[in-house]
């Protein structure tokens, strides 16, 4: 695969590389992140089934929370944010 | 069968209505028994939103006896060992156009009038209060006083509380046969399980109601509507209490003939928003009203109307998902008004017709039923509320 199949995304800020077709959540876990959101108890929680069952792996994506991470292609400039559960926001 | 046990009263039925009964009767010393068929707040009381609602009333004396019963939930919240998630944050129906704002501007003049602490905003005031709201939405009728609870934790709340006062409660135990002695007074109850000579019957059977009835020969006419409700994922706060559509109470109350802009299926449908915010930070979506007989099945294209219905007036929601349906009977009456009432058959009473009102009234039905069967004087007049009413057509 040649540079010109990656791009950045945009992590609580930082900015890593995703691939062309990969989901958010794959782009995450290929960069070791884990943790994507937190629950109202403030516990870690990351990918668990990995195919839209679970909505383990919310987070907010361009603004608009509970957005499963792994049925989400990653698109160039695409700005993703840790979801906390105890205070969700709309930040559109 | 067992032997016969001997109460001062027979409640029947164990939702919001018949489990209030139990508790004011448990509480004014009365040996009191319910029984209920299935579970508790199995029919439609585990069904509902919820709501203890005044500002969709009619004023006058719809809207007094709403009052008296949502001033007693603070008290009977306080009363019972369940948290009953009783909250007062108030409610806002919104105003879509100018003819519904100098409608809303009257009814405001009159409920003023009775006492109630209501409000018109402006369009400014209405996006001060929910920002979220569709921008052309004009202005909205503000009710401080209103409020919202568990159903289901109401329900357990009283039952628990009324037997901690000496009540029984006998669950899954459909009533079989309830016989009158020769002076055509109550006389005994049956169930499938258990007999229990009594001399007052409450049938607190809502849409069940009219097959109580039956027993004893009187011809109830309740008829169970249906309605369907939605559960959206828990999500940002989309509105901060309780938000209903003016225009649909207008199209419902007034004779002027106004009607709302609405799609065919939504006037077919009875669909009218009720946007309603749960504790635990998720939305419920609402209204439908059909007569469909007994049928708690919720029907796609109900649902979408009621959701389009919402995102008219929350265009915000339109990416948000639903998790879940339920639909729920509500026991309609042809005047919209309880039966709350004696009857010709002496020690039979019934308590049930509230359609979508019966968690509001629902304290101030069994304070009622429990004055009556005392013989304390009553809380407020129950002539309107009388079955009696709807003889001679």
């Amino acid at each position: 695969m040649d540079s010109g199949d990656k791009f950045e995304i945009e992590v609580d800020g930082k900015t890593i590389l995703a691939r062309k077709g990969q989901t958010i959540a794959e782009a995450l876990l290929a960069n070791g992140l884990r943790a994507l959101r937190t629950t109202r108890k403030q516990a870690p929680r990351g990918v668990y089934c990995g195919m839209g069952i679970c909505y383990e792996c919310r987070m907010i994506v361009n603004g608009i929370p509970n957005v499963r991470t792994c049925m989400t292609m990653a698109t160039p400039a695409c700005k993703v944010t840790t979801q906390d559960d105890s205070r969700i926001t709309l930040e559109k | 069968m067992k032997s016969n046990t001997i109460a001062d009263a027979v409640v029947i039925g164990g939702g919001v209505v018949g489990t209030a009964i139990t508790y004011f009767l448990a509480r004014n010393n009365m040996e009191v028994i319910l029984v209920e068929k299935g579970a508790i707040a199995s029919g439609t009381s585990g069904r509902c939103e919820g709501d203890v609602l005044v500002s969709d009333k009619v004023h006058g004396f719809d809207c007094r006896l709403t009052k008296l019963s949502q001033d007693l939930f603070p008290e009977i919240a306080n009363e019972l060992d369940y948290d009953i998630s009783w909250t007062r944050k108030g409610s806002l129906l919104a105003i879509e156009n100018e003819e519904e704002m100098e409608e809303a501007k009257k009814l405001c003049t009159q409920l003023t009038a009775e006492g109630l602490p209501v409000r018109i905003l402006d369009q400014y005031e209405v996006h001060e209060d929910e920002p979220y709201l569709a921008p052309d939405i004009v202005g909205g009728m503000e009710t401080d006083c209103d409020g919202s609870l568990n159903p289901m934790a109401l329900a357990y709340g009283l039952v628990h509380g009324a037997k901690k006062m000496g009540a029984r409660v006998s669950t899954h135990s459909a009533v079989t046969d309830i016989r009158l002695d020769a002076n055509g007074c109550i006389e005994r109850v049956a169930t499938e399980r258990e007999k229990f000579v009594t001399n007052h019957v409450v049938n607190a059977a809502g849409v069940w109601a009219p097959e109580i009835g039956k027993l004893v020969g009187l011809d109830i006419p309740i008829k169970p509507r249906q309605g369907q409700l939605l559960v959206a994922e828990r999500t940002f706060s989309v509105a901060r209490r309780k938000v209903m559509e003016f225009g649909y109470m207008m199209a419902k109350f007034q004779s002027s003939g106004y009607t709302r802009d609405v799609t065919p299926e939504m006037e077919k449908y009875g669909i009218a928003l009720v946007f309603e915010p749960t504790e635990a930070k998720n939305f419920l979506i609402g209204s439908s009203r059909r007569f469909v007989g007994m049928d708690t099945s919720c029907h796609i294209d109900v649902l979408q109307a009621m959701a389009q219905r919402a995102i008219r007036f929350f265009p915000v929601i339109e990416d948000i998902k639903i998790i879940r349906s339920y639909a729920g009977l509500r026991p309609f009456t042809p005047d919209h008004l309880p039966i709350i009432s004696e009857t010709e058959i002496p020690g039979f009473y019934v308590a049930a017709g509230h359609e979508g009102d019966g968690i509001g009234l629902s304290l101030i039905t069994g304070k009622l039923i429990s004055q009556m069967i005392c013989e304390q004087p009553l809380a407020i007049t129950t002539e309107p509320l009388k079955l009696s009413r709807f003889k001679d057509g």
